[in-house]
């Protein structure tokens, strides 16, 4: 199927390579379908989650293993009704303004996708995570 | 950020400055976890801080995330290493 983007233009996706959060985007309830979309330029740990249903709304997501931080999140218990069996993969949503020092991910809210079942949802961790994790230490640019 | 002591059943009641009705917040029980009660004007919502936040987070990542401002910040880093 064809689809819309933000910043891709339109593309062709297959069907199966839709997931649909059991659990939502908080504040975005109404949107349920998304895909996952790379750029080779960019590399494999960042991704963008685009929504198949309203082409202007997608988020970028990091992938906190390749933080400068220890992350080894525990999913709260009932996480896998949400997600059916499977090996989950774990990415932050990130907020990357213009001033790109002031980037942060939130690392107490994951996005966490099952490929197997393609379902997914967005978890608050019990654990002690910061909400706005700088991507960059302050300073150094 | 005002820090107030409180045994079990006591009570904090907070009054907006412009006339607002009060907030009432009763702590109920301590163990491991506080249990807390809170009473509120009708209309108040009241939130999870990790639930507010993440909302917060989210809308302002679907709203300021660029791809032009990813690029850019995957550029420098890359002239960090």
């Amino acid at each position: 199927m064809i689809i819309s983007t933000r910043d891709f233009g339109e593309i062709e996706i297959p069907k199966e390579s839709i997931y649909r959060f059991s659990q939502p985007i908080f504040g975005f309830e109404e949107y349920t379908d998304y895909v996952v979309l790379h750029d080779e330029e960019i590399g494999d740990d960042i991704v963008w989650l685009q929504s198949v249903q309203n082409s202007s709304l997608c988020f970028i997501m990091m992938d906190p293993g390749g933080l400068n931080t220890e992350f080894s999140p525990e999913l709260p218990s009932g996480s896998e009704e949400l997600l059916g069996e499977g090996v989950y993969l774990c990415w932050a949503i990130a907020v990357i303004p213009q001033n790109t020092k002031d980037s942060t991910v939130n690392l107490k809210s994951p996005v966490f996708l099952n490929p197997s079942s393609h379902l997914a949802a967005q978890i608050i961790l019990e654990g002690d995570y910061p909400v706005r994790f700088p991507l960059m230490d302050g300073g150094n640019s | 950020m005002l820090v107030i002591s409180r045994k079990q059943g006591d009570s904090v009641i907070i009054e907006p400055e412009n006339g607002g009705e009060p907030i009432e917040i009763k702590i109920i029980s301590i163990d491991n976890q506080v249990k807390i009660g809170i009473d509120a004007p009708h209309g108040c919502k009241i939130w999870r801080d990790e639930l507010y936040k993440t909302i917060e987070i989210n809308r302002s990542a679907a709203e300021i995330s660029s791809a032009e401002a990813l690029r850019s910040l995957v550029a420098k880093n890359k002239s960090g290493d």
